[in-house]
């Protein structure tokens, strides 16, 4: 039934695909050149083939026995066929070439428009020419990086590092010049923000700008890289792009109360600089690969973060969906490339057959769900251990008491049972048995004992060491091509194996060795290994334009999870090629990556714009500035906790609950929010509860991730939901007092000093002489309305703090503070 | 290629295309399409890159003439019996109690149920049924006042989906995927569209008293779109939208002398930041949503409503008076100029919603009660304020459900075929359009399936559902996936 109408399918072909193919040709246009370069069998005429003729003559499909999918088959012909269907040199001896021009019935393709004459044409000039068949041509992105030297530049002064050689070369060769470097207050808010996600405080911001040396910055850099907000910063990048969530979705949309780990896991990684090799092997094999590590099993639970219906009747289009999702997402994160394009039907701009699409299915296949152990106590810190404790302390004498009462009645039990019993059975007192043979007030005793047993054990569970995670069925289910993507519809089985044009253009079976002990198949294990070698085209690069972007706003590649051709090209391939050299050669080191960006002059730009590069570069494509960042929904958030003073530093377990609305929890079916402490709620966003169908409405109003889709880039979207949450929300108006009355404390009652600091806290700076004017007038006005207010009636000191308030208010709704200049 | 122009997300063909080779496409290749539209098109392609920030919510031309400018979307949720609503079945009367086999249906098969007994006797429906309006086209006796509405009316009885589950049936209805995380109609029909209000939001959600659809907000997201374009849920008592008013009570004169204070900072930094379109966005929207606090309570006010229309609409009863003042709502939003309402009749689960398992005569009888008259009131008070033309309504829920019994008075979810009815803008009233099969088990002639009605919905706006595309993941994404069927017999 779902697929039904896809017969629209070959039509859509037609009227879209063809006039690329035309344009993709390598036929030369200028007509006054006499000399008709080769067409390429590749490049032009399989194209044609595939688009018009493959659905019924190909491998699987063979109509009149006549394949043509395979290029040597065209000189052998089919059934009906006996000869070639090529005739190397002659077209018009060529029967192919007589059924398209519908000289021989049926013209092909049968029950089709016919081909466009000037298609007809190319493949009869490459009859003519010999009917060559050329090697595949594999390009960007699907060839190695290359080794590229690091370019001259004219103006070597103002060159770090070698990123400053490429970036700048470029821009020299188009007489662009990049723009000053950004005031330090500036630059210390940019990778604050960037490597940590809060702005500095005052001690922090005075320890860098009162350090003169050369080396300040440096220093700063690596003590932030070495700070474990760093963690909870980044690790929120991979997050989004693995769709995390604390909620199955869908209509329960039931707590995964597990979950969690998996996010503790990818903090804890990025913050010990977990080599990237190494976090994707753990992410799809780390059972198989390091079965001692406790972080490598939870990491395992990657392939479980989709979201899942749990009321699904069809359970097998559930778990092939399942399959789908997981090799799509590791398509996208892990190799860039839009590989669920092929799903249905070989990719129509990359190269990724539908067979490629299978095959790396196949290594997902033999998946199944399951809970692991963890060893050394999933890696918990003794917060979250204690919490097992704890609960233990209750839960010890509660069973003690169940079974004290237990005992007392089964003897009893036992006496009346055997009593009934005949001779020579064995007698057995069963719990319901004793149950029984209890008086009303125990028995009412007991019932309150088990409901308290089973209080303490629900908040006990989620913290016990246990993950949860994937394994491999015993017997290991076939693996399909099917078609069109339905699974009603299967084709031919197929093997393991890696999409052939990112291993050198050969389909070939990958080399599977089931690890020892036997319990998994190894499957995953080979397509770690294989993402993972050095000679994969696309992982390391995919990885440093990810890294790069965040820094920079915008990648080398603009589409993060798109290198193929209907994403962007790169801007700086050469740059983007030398990263991922690099990257690999320092061992996958995430961290040395962030080293190399931020200390280079590209990123230590001003984010002004020039009137003259803007005109040559709008879109600033060639980083002549840096770009203006906007603050995502969480750096937000935790900015304004960290500005008054409140947001808990406390990392990992469960996700927290702040508060929220009955408006904003009406909005679901199930009203699934959690209650948590003030200090709880006042933690860190990469900590809030990730429920699906209920996302934190400051975050979603700053384009928070969907948390169902992968999401490579944060769209953002300037919309007024953003200007009513911030400065009509509760959290914004009651953090705005908080901050206040942080400043009335650090600043006393002076109104000025109160100004200063508060243009501190928030914006890292002074305020101009003006802007104390200014704000002055504003507080001593609102200070008089607050008075007037019959609504809120108040005194003058209350309205000089409501004032204040007022003012932060408005300081963390500025621009200033919002975007990174 | 110094001509090139680069369409991301919003791109209709390619990724990159020569601007003189995408102009002149648009010219002969593929007639139908306004040129404007695509300038529109550009215009936000031109916005994306950073060239010129364009409000992406500006009106935009349609791609094809239409009358329907706006979208009330009348949602029963919880899946109504379309055999006890608009699609009488006398034959169910005549199996009363017998199996459903192939003695009743041919080639009928399985029976898939989603939690009821698949051997439960086919039941006829307890409401009896009576012909409307010139067209006289039955109606059941639930749906008096909609009835005498018929000749207005467009009812779809063959209507099928792909899931008798309610999150994957909510999302198929409302997004075009059974998977979560697709954009939401409305989304597109914004995102093609745009809306002429900018101090209201272009797309506005009102769900029931009793709590929001299973699912929630992915319900009426933009999915892999940017927010612009996802619902706004509107309350239609007190303050309308969320975080509309201060939350503290912070007074009018203390709000604007803030907002003011805001706009002095922002211009001073703009000015030293000079040409940044994004900084200037942002400060508009300010503006914005200060204009909004202004106008989204006037619409909720319907102190300016006659008594009598608040009588037509049944705001004086009890049962009427929740679902009534959405009606009137949904009038007054679409007469400022929104693109698109959706309203939810039905809320959180079981009988508090149209999933009638247990009894059909108590939940359709409760839920129509509650319906019947404010639908009523909604088309007469649209067709004599001149609106009706220019406004598409649609009726429907996630599936249809079960001709067979669950626990003797009940009914299971049917996916298999419903009733979806259209009224006003290029809607041929007093029609019937396809069929259930005799028992109204399944789709019987002429069946369209749920994307075959989004693709009429965008058809009736001015939009090809082929052509409206958005680029994400490699994939020229669609409402309709492939394309779908435009339902031409329900068109005037």
């Amino acid at each position: 039934m779902r697929f039904s109408r896809l017969y629209i399918l070959p039509v859509l072909l037609i009227s879209t695909a063809l006039p690329a193919i035309a344009s993709g040709s390598l036929i030369n246009k200028s007509k006054s050149n006499s000399l008709i370069p080769l067409v390429s069998y590749q490049e032009t005429i399989a194209p044609i083939l595939k688009a018009r003729c493959y659905s019924c003559h190909a491998a699987d499909a063979h109509s009149g026995g006549l394949i043509l999918d395979s290029p040597l088959s065209l000189f052998k012909g089919g059934a009906k066929t006996a000869s070639a269907i090529v005739v190397k040199g002659s077209p018009s001896s060529s029967l192919l070439i007589s059924y398209l021009r519908g000289k021989k019935q049926p013209r092909m393709p049968m029950k089709a428009p016919p081909l466009p004459a000037d298609q007809i044409a190319l493949i009869e000039t490459w009859i003519k020419q010999g009917a060559k068949i050329d090697q595949i041509k594999l390009g960007w992105p699907y060839t190695p990086p290359k080794q590229f030297a690091v370019p001259q530049v004219k103006n070597s002064a103002w060159v770090h590092n070698p990123i400053d050689n490429f970036v700048l070369a470029k821009l020299e060769s188009k007489s662009l010049k990049p723009a000053a470097p950004a005031a330090r207050v500036a630059l210390l808010r940019r990778v604050y923000a960037d490597l940590v996600g809060v702005p500095p405080n005052p001690e922090e911001a005075k320890s860098f700008l009162s350090d003169t040396t050369p080396k300040a910055y440096e220093k700063l850099v690596d003590r932030l890289l070495a700070d474990h907000r760093y963690g909870e910063r980044w690790g929120r990048h991979w997050l989004d792009l693995v769709r995390y969530a604390d909620s199955q979705g869908y209509e329960a949309d039931n707590t995964r109360m597990r979950a969690w780990r998996f996010r503790d896991y990818v903090i804890r990684s990025f913050n010990s600089d977990k080599p990237y090799d190494r976090f994707i092997k753990e992410q799809l094999a780390g059972d198989e690969l390091y079965p001692s590590d406790s972080d490598a099993i939870t990491a395992t639970g990657y392939a479980r973060l989709c979201s899942w219906d749990e009321l699904s009747t069809d359970h097998d289009q559930r778990w092939q969906d399942y399959l789908n999702d997981a090799t799509d997402t590791t398509g996208s994160v892990m190799l860039g490339l839009t590989v669920g394009c092929a799903r249905c039907h070989d990719h129509k701009y990359d190269r990724i057959s539908q067979a490629d699409y299978y095959r790396m299915q196949a290594f997902f296949r033999p998946t199944k769900w399951t809970e692991a152990n963890l060893p050394n106590s999933g890696n918990d810190p003794p917060a979250l251990r204690e919490k097992i404790s704890e609960a233990e302390t209750h839960l010890v004498p509660l069973r003690k008491q169940r079974e004290e009462l237990k005992e007392k009645y089964r003897a009893a039990s036992l006496a009346k049972k055997e009593k009934t019993a005949k001779p020579g059975d064995k007698v057995v007192v069963s719990d319901d048995d004793i149950n029984n043979a209890m008086p009303e007030h125990d028995r009412i005793k007991r019932e309150q004992l088990q409901n308290e047993i089973g209080h303490w054990e629900s908040v006990e569970e989620p913290f016990k060491p246990i993950a949860d995670v994937i394994s491999d069925e015993k017997d290991i289910p076939k693996t399909f091509l099917l078609k069109r993507g339905n699974l009603l519809t299967p084709g031919s089985e197929v093997q393991p194996g890696f999409v052939a044009s990112l291993a050198g253009g050969e389909e070939r079976p990958a080399k599977i060795i089931p690890p020892s002990g036997g319990a998994t198949t190894g499957r995953r294990t080979a397509l770690a290994n294989w993402i993972t070698s050095a000679n994969n085209p696309v992982t390391a690069r995919v990885m440093v334009n990810r890294i790069w972007q965040h820094h920079f706003g915008r990648g080398i590649v603009a589409t993060p999870s798109d290198f193929g051709k209907n994403g962007d090209k790169p801007t700086h391939p050469e740059l983007l090629d030398w990263l991922a050299n690099q990257f690999v050669k320092n061992g996958w080191s995430i961290k040395q990556m962030h080293r190399l960006m931020v200390l280079s002059n590209t990123y230590q730009m001003l984010t002004h714009t020039d009137p003259v590069a803007v005109k040559k570069d709008p879109t600033n494509t060639l980083f002549w500035r840096m770009n203006r960042i906007r603050l995502e929904g969480e750096v937000l958030r935790d900015s304004i906790l960290s500005v008054s003073g409140r947001l808990n530093p406390e990392m990992y377990g469960p996700g927290v609950f702040p508060k929220l609305s009955e408006e904003v929890l009406s909005t679901g079916s199930t009203h699934k929010w959690g209650a948590s402490s003030e200090a709880d709620s006042l933690r860190r966003t990469v900590y809030v509860f990730q429920r699906r169908s209920l996302p934190l409405p400051i975050v979603e109003a700053f384009d928070g991730p969907d948390m169902v889709n992968t999401c490579p880039r944060r769209s953002t979207t300037t919309i007024s939901p953003q200007a009513l949450a911030l400065f009509n929300g509760e959290f914004s108006i009651s953090e705005s007092k908080k901050i206040a009355e942080r400043v009335i404390q650090d600043a006393g009652p002076d109104p000025i000093n109160q100004i200063v600091h508060s243009y501190e806290l928030t914006l890292i700076r002074k305020p101009t002489f003006s802007q104390q004017q200014l704000v002055l007038k504003f507080i001593e006005n609102q200070t008089r309305l607050h008075l007037q207010d019959k609504q809120n009636p108040t005194d003058l000191s209350n309205a000089k703090a409501s004032a204040l308030a007022d003012f932060c208010h408005v300081l963390i709704n500025t621009n200033e503070f919002l975007y990174l200049d | 290629m110094s001509d090139e122009i680069i369409i991301r997300g919003s791109q209709h063909f390619q990724a990159a295309i020569s601007r003189r080779e995408f102009l002149s496409r648009a010219g002969t290749g593929f007639g139908g399409m306004a040129l404007s539209f695509l300038m529109a098109q550009e215009a936000e392609a031109a916005a994306r890159s950073g060239k010129a920030r364009v409000n992406p919510l500006a009106p935009k031309t349609p791609m094809i003439p239409a009358k329907a400018k706006s979208v009330i979307f009348l949602f029963m949720y919880g899946g109504v019996s379309h055999v006890d609503t608009f699609d009488p079945k006398p034959d169910l009367v005549k199996y009363n109690g017998k199996s459903l086999n192939t003695d009743v249906l041919k080639g009928v098969g399985e029976i898939k149920t989603f939690g009821g007994d698949s051997h439960a006797p086919l039941m006829r429906s307890p409401f009896s049924f009576k012909k409307y309006g010139k067209s006289g086209i039955e109606v059941s006796e639930i749906y008096p006042n909609v009835g005498a509405c018929v000749d207005d009316i467009c009812f779809v009885r063959s209507i099928y989906g792909d899931s008798n589950n309610h999150a994957p049936a909510l999302f198929e209805m409302n997004t075009g995927s059974i998977l979560q995380g697709h954009p939401s109609v409305g989304s597109w029909v914004t995102y093609g569209l745009g809306t002429s209000n900018q101090d209201l939001p272009a797309y506005v959600v009102m769900t029931d008293h009793r709590g929001g659809p299973i699912g929630g907000a992915p319900n009426w997201s933009s999915g892999f779109m940017p927010a612009t374009y996802q619902g706004t849920v509107f309350r239609s008592n007190g303050t309308p939208i969320l975080d509309l008013a201060p939350s503290d009570g912070m007074s009018a004169a203390e709000q604007r002398a803030s907002l003011d204070l805001l706009g002095k900072l922002n211009e001073e930094h703009l000015q030293a930041n000079p040409g940044d379109s994004d900084l200037e966005a942002r400060i508009a929207a300010y503006e914005l949503a200060y204009r909004m606090q202004a106008h989204a309570p006037e619409v909720v006010d319907i102190s300016t409503e006659t008594e009598e229309t608040k009588t037509l609409y049944g705001l004086n009863k009890k049962e009427t008076e929740e679902f009534g003042r959405k009606c009137l709502l949904a009038r007054r939003l679409v007469e400022r100029g929104v693109r698109f309402v959706q309203l939810y009749s039905g809320g959180g689960h079981s009988d508090d919603t149209w999933d009638a398992h247990g009894d059909i005569v108590y939940n359709h009888g409760m839920h129509a009660r509650e319906t019947d008259q404010p639908i009523a009131a909604l088309l007469k008070d649209l067709k004599r304020k001149g609106l009706l033309d220019s406004t598409l309504v649609v009726w429907g829920g996630e599936f249809g459900r079960m001709p067979i019994s669950q626990g003797g008075k009940g009914r299971d979810h049917n996916p298999g075929v419903q009733t979806v009815w259209m009224a006003g803008g290029g809607i041929k009233g007093g029609t019937v359009v396809g069929s259930s099969d005799e028992v109204g088990y399944k789709a019987g002639d002429t069946p369209y399936h749920i994307r075959d009605l989004h693709a009429t919905i965008l058809h009736a706006m001015g939009l090809n559902d082929l052509q409206l595309t958005y680029l994400y993941n490699g994939r020229n994404q669609r409402l309709t996936e492939n394309g779908g069927q435009v339902i031409k017999q329900a068109l005037a």
